[in-house]
């Protein structure tokens, strides 16, 4: 992993109520960082991986988007995708207000190597 | 003249034979004629009867192999909308509850244990029996949520007074033409009164004809103010539990002019994915597809990690947001297009 990547992986933690967040790259290993003892980095990893997949079947049915929310009872996670497939995410509590966050994470992950 | 009452049919559905014998023989004696049992010791047995015969109610166990009692729900729901449903269990869950009663089951009955029980379910579904559903939208108002009933009134262009009510406060909120108008909350107005009441954590609420407030205090599109009160929602949801002894809350109210939105699309379905409601929706197929497969992957997701139930995936487009909710109740899909956002 680049070390931008890896300097957005370690920023997100002041993200407000940040749980974990990851980034996936086609090919490549994945790499996650968790802030929550609760999140394993394993779990984290196969969340990365059913988001990848979810996001392709999304598009199957013309949605896509800059980026998405899924929010659950406990938490949220952010997600964008790039055009070269790489996946990036962000795991907060829920009601945390993380988006303008996450955006600004997302820009850097649009351009970071 | 004598009147011969009527004699009701009644089905009960479960794979344990030695308690659908008791159970039937029990309620028969005690209907003294009233009712006509039937058995089934399996859904598939249970369909096959219900082809020939029209039920009045059906009591499902469960609990039952292949195809449970919930699945079961699902289908009488498609093929029998208009029998009443029961469903009865020996292992009661606060999920499993929830999850019957969201599939349309009336009530939701822990399997009697002692004489006392079998009595006291007796009346209950004698109740049921007898009991004529309201017509009309107020008869379904049990059955969704204020959120939904707001949807519903403003995408139909209605003109309505939803009046919600709990323990400590009444509210109204004031509907012309689609249009929220007006809320009021105690002394409250406006839209610091309209978050109040949709942040409302319990209560009953009513829809009443229209009858005009004599102000207009709400002016932004009923889709925002949604979204609003789903945002402070899930703030006041996020704060820490308040001692008794503090003041409650303050809700914070939005001030700055809200985005020109549009609903481009909207689709509102039963859990099971039947639609309720649609508007615009190019390929309704293709969108209940959408729904499943997000309420699929919203599975998967939670499946690895703690997140709780899911709620909604809002996506968020460079020309407006997609909203996609899934919870046990209901699905509901709506796309909103910015008419602010540079082309």
């Amino acid at each position: 992993m680049s070390e931008t990547l890896a300097r957005l992986l370690e920023g997100c933690a002041a993200a407000p109520g940040a749980i974990g967040c990851g980034v996936r790259q086609p090919g490549r290993p994945s790499h996650v960082q968790s802030f929550h003892k609760e999140f394993s980095s394993e779990a984290l990893e196969k969340a990365l991986l059913h988001l990848a997949n979810a996001n392709a079947l999304m598009a199957n049915h013309d949605i896509s988007g800059k980026w998405v929310t899924w929010k659950f009872a406990h938490a949220q996670i952010f997600a964008t995708t790039r055009s070269d497939g790489a996946l990036f995410c962000l795991i907060t509590r829920r009601g945390a207000e993380a988006g303008e966050f996450f955006e600004s994470m997302a820009s850097r992950f649009a351009t970071a190597t | 003249m004598s009147t011969v009452a009527r004699q009701y049919q009644v089905l009960f559905v479960d794979d344990e034979p030695d308690f659908l014998q008791a159970v039937t023989e029990t309620f028969g004696a005690m209907s003294e004629g009233r009712w006509q049992m039937h058995r089934a010791t399996s859904a598939d047995a249970a369909l096959n009867l219900l082809k020939s015969r029209k039920m009045d109610l059906v009591v499902v166990d469960v609990n039952m192999p292949m195809l449970d009692g919930v699945q079961f729900l699902r289908i009488l729901n498609r093929k029998h909308a208009g029998i009443k449903k029961v469903t009865l269990t020996g292992y009661a869950t606060e999920e499993k509850r929830s999850e019957c009663l969201a599939n349309g089951a009336e009530l939701f009955i822990e399997k009697p244990r002692t004489a006392q029980g079998f009595k006291s379910i007796f009346v209950m579904l004698e109740e049921l029996l007898t009991w004529t559903p309201q017509q009309g939208f107020q008869g379904m108002l049990r059955q969704v949520g204020l959120n939904d009933v707001i949807q519903m009134e403003c995408l139909g262009r209605n003109s309505s007074v939803l009046e919600v009510q709990n323990q400590q406060q009444r509210g109204r909120i004031y509907i012309e033409d689609g249009n929220i108008i007006h809320a009021t909350l105690g002394g409250e107005q406006g839209e610091a009164a309209f978050q109040k009441i949709l942040a409302l954590s319990g209560g009953a609420f009513g829809l009443h004809p229209f009858e005009s407030p004599g102000v207009r205090t709400i002016e932004g599109s009923w889709e925002f103010l949604l979204m609003e009160a789903a945002r402070v929602r899930d703030e006041l949801a996020a704060q820490p539990v308040e001692e008794p002894t503090s003041p409650a809350p303050e809700i914070p109210v939005v001030q700055e002019a809200p985005p020109e939105v549009a609903v481009a699309e909207t689709l509102i379905c039963k859990a099971d994915g039947e639609p309720l409601y649609q508007w615009q929706c190019e390929t309704l197929s293709d969108r209940q597809e959408l729904l499943q497969t997000i309420s699929q992957q919203a599975a998967l997701l939670a499946k690895g990690l703690p997140l709780g139930q899911f709620d909604r995936l809002e996506i968020q487009q460079a020309n407006g947001r997609t909203i996609a909710q899934a919870t046990p109740e209901r699905r509901v899909f709506v796309r909103v297009l910015n008419l602010t956002a540079a082309p």
